[in-house]
């Protein structure tokens, strides 16, 4: 059997050589540090270490982005009918499902960092480089904080977009997923600050289950049990791991075990 | 004339072709034996000895209560470009799919130079070029860069092969350009091109004359051809296209409503060898200037326009012409009537044909 990094090369390929997502990836770069410019029109009076902190504000747009790649990675071979001649190569399909997967993770951590440098270098280059108090919990020093940022809002674009490749997988249509996903992902937004505003305290323990309120890691750079004062790191993490596994399994399901009559 | 089934329809349908063009016709468990029969009076160059590149085992696919391909057993034999001839919606593209793993049968086997498409799917497959319906390829890509994808997905397949593939296609000058910009008569070379790409063993092709101008068919014909001849490829290739059938294949099988009609080899019909060899009846056309007069000498013919058509073997033909030039008749021609096989598929697929109700 050929090398298995030639397939996630494949799949790398195919979301770098769709002219779409060169115009996404260029309106991605503009945006990002949009707002980084609209804090210096105001007179921000941070140092530049916050104000990339504050910049991750926009980090959506990853999620955006992510949300259509991820959704058209398995739909868009079936609408297009090339999924009858990738599947009909020497690999079992749950190996083109993970080359799939993994590319579209590895395609996340690259815009990951796009967005990161950007932001750092723009905030450095607007804003003086005085550190003078600690944005966040004392305990941590602000570079760790600032680590932990970019990883905290890899992982929630990763669980996200491991939903909408499961909805391409499942549905088959990259116009379902990416539609479905998008109204999942904003009406989850607004359920978070909803419950927030809503649930009785004697009824947060609801919240420990869902995927949304689990969501966010950089809730507990504030508060170290969450929005909710019931969860904590690992149980999020937990949380999000459970979800992970279970959107895996459909995919796996519906792409590996069901009949290809695109 | 061999009958081994009892299947009404393909009874009826036997009845009604010519017998010397009726080689064989075994579907269902004999399928071995009807393949490896038709063979003794090929006279052909390439050796039907070889072990079935293909078998089908007792396949059936039903989706939900509905049977789309009915107990299906069949052997393709290595080297030889295998017809799979059927009207829409008997169940051709279903068997494809089966063929290639892209489907599972709900019951049966498919074996692939022994390997079962079920259980050894990567060993199996990895003998098998196909193109299922349209050459479908990715569009933001170019041809060169679609075959390169697929070239990454088998092993041993280099740049050096993949340009003797584009050679062999004629695609040359249009390879690196885009696919969005190719006509599908391109799209087609280019599929046939990431078929061959790992040298398979086998090729499966599902309507592949499908949309083809009579150029690209011509050639798609010699592709194919050339591929079984020279390097012992064996094809498998469907269409409805009855006269694109006769011209490609050495062997068809007829497929309606989900079950084997008839398999058949045609290449004693291409050259008439089989029929003249045999002391058979066969149908001839008498074109004369008395039709009505004729007709009263053949116990059985009929009347077709200004000729009269009967039933004879060779020994009666020359008998009938000595005795209708003694009468007085003017013979202008005594003309053969082959069946062609639209004919003979038309007959077998007539009854209990495909219906939507």
């Amino acid at each position: 059997m050929t090398n298995f990094i030639q397939l996630i090369w494949n799949e790398m390929l195919k979301i770098v050589l769709r002219i779409s997502n060169w115009v996404m990836l260029i309106l991605l770069l503009v945006l990002s540090p949009s707002l980084l410019l609209l804090f210096k029109l105001g007179d921000y009076p941070s140092p530049a270490l916050m104000a990339f902190q504050d910049s991750f504000a926009m980090f959506f747009l990853v999620v955006l982005f992510m949300l259509i790649v991820a959704s058209e990675s398995v739909a868009s071979e079936f609408t297009s009918g090339t999924v009858k001649l990738l599947l009909i190569r020497p690999w079992q399909r749950w190996k083109i499902l993970c080359s799939k997967f993994l590319a579209m993770a590895i395609f996340l951590f690259i815009l990951t960092l796009l967005f990161s440098l950007i932001n750092l270098a723009i905030s450095y280059m607007l804003f003086s480089s005085n550190v003078t108090s600690l944005p966040y919990g004392a305990a941590t020093s602000l570079e760790d904080n600032l680590l932990l940022l970019i990883a905290y809002s890899f992982i929630r674009a990763l669980i996200l977009a491991t939903f909408a490749f499961m909805l391409s997988a499942l549905f088959r249509s990259a116009a379902v997923a990416i539609t479905l996903s998008m109204l999942l992902y904003f009406s989850g937004t607004i359920t978070n600050g909803l419950l927030r505003a809503f649930l009785k305290p004697e009824d947060y323990w609801i919240t420990k289950y869902l995927l949304f309120t689990n969501l966010d890691l950089t809730q507990y750079f504030s508060n170290p049990t969450g929005n909710f004062g019931v969860t904590s790191v690992g149980w999020s993490l937990f949380i999000m791991a459970v979800y992970f596994v279970l959107f895996a399994l459909i995919s796996w399901v519906s792409f590996s075990k069901r009949d290809v009559r695109a | 004339m061999q009958q081994k089934n009892g299947n009404e329809a393909t009874r009826t349908a036997g009845e009604q072709r010519s017998p010397a063009q009726s080689v064989q016709s075994a579907p269902g468990a004999g399928g071995t034996d009807a393949t490896t029969a038709s063979h003794s009076t090929a006279g052909s160059t390439i050796d039907h000895l070889a072990a079935p590149v293909v078998q089908f085992r007792g396949v059936t696919k039903k989706i939900g209560s509905k049977t789309i391909i009915d107990n299906l057993t069949l052997d393709v034999p290595a080297g030889c470009v295998f017809g799979f001839l059927g009207p829409n919606g008997s169940g051709k593209t279903t068997t494809i799919r089966m063929l290639v793993g892209l489907m599972s049968p709900t019951s049966g086997d498919i074996r692939i130079e022994g390997q079962s498409i079920r259980t050894h799917f990567e060993q199996a497959i990895s003998k098998v070029g196909a193109i299922v319906e349209n050459p479908e390829m990715y569009k933001y890509m170019t041809g060169y860069q679609n075959l390169m994808h697929y070239a990454r997905m088998s092993p041993g397949v280099t740049k050096e092969r993949i340009a003797e593939v584009v050679d062999f296609v004629g695609l040359g000058g249009r390879v690196r350009d885009r696919v969005s910009t190719y006509s599908l008569g391109m799209r087609q070379r280019l599929g046939v091109a990431q078929a061959l790409l790992h040298r398979p063993r086998l090729l499966v092709l599902d309507e592949p004359t499908n949309g083809l101008d009579p150029q690209g068919i011509r050639e798609l014909r010699d592709y194919l051809r050339a591929l079984s001849r020279e390097q012992g490829t064996t094809v498998f290739v469907s269409s409805h296209l009855l006269s694109e059938m006769e011209l490609m294949c050495d062997t068809v099988a007829v497929i309606n409503g989900g079950r084997l009609v008839d398999v058949r080899h045609l290449h004693g019909q291409t050259t008439g060898s089989v029929a003249s060899a045999t002391e058979e009846l066969i149908t001839v056309r008498f074109d004369t200037d008395q039709p009505e007069q004729v007709h009263g000498l053949i116990p059985g013919s009929y009347i077709e326009g200004t000729s009269c058509v009967a039933r004879a073997t060779r020994s009666d033909i020359a008998r009938l012409n000595a005795q209708l030039v003694q009468q007085g008749i003017a013979v202008y021609s005594i003309v053969p009537m082959r069946q062609t096989l639209e004919d003979q598929f038309l007959a077998m697929t007539r009854e209990g044909g495909v219906r939507y109700d």
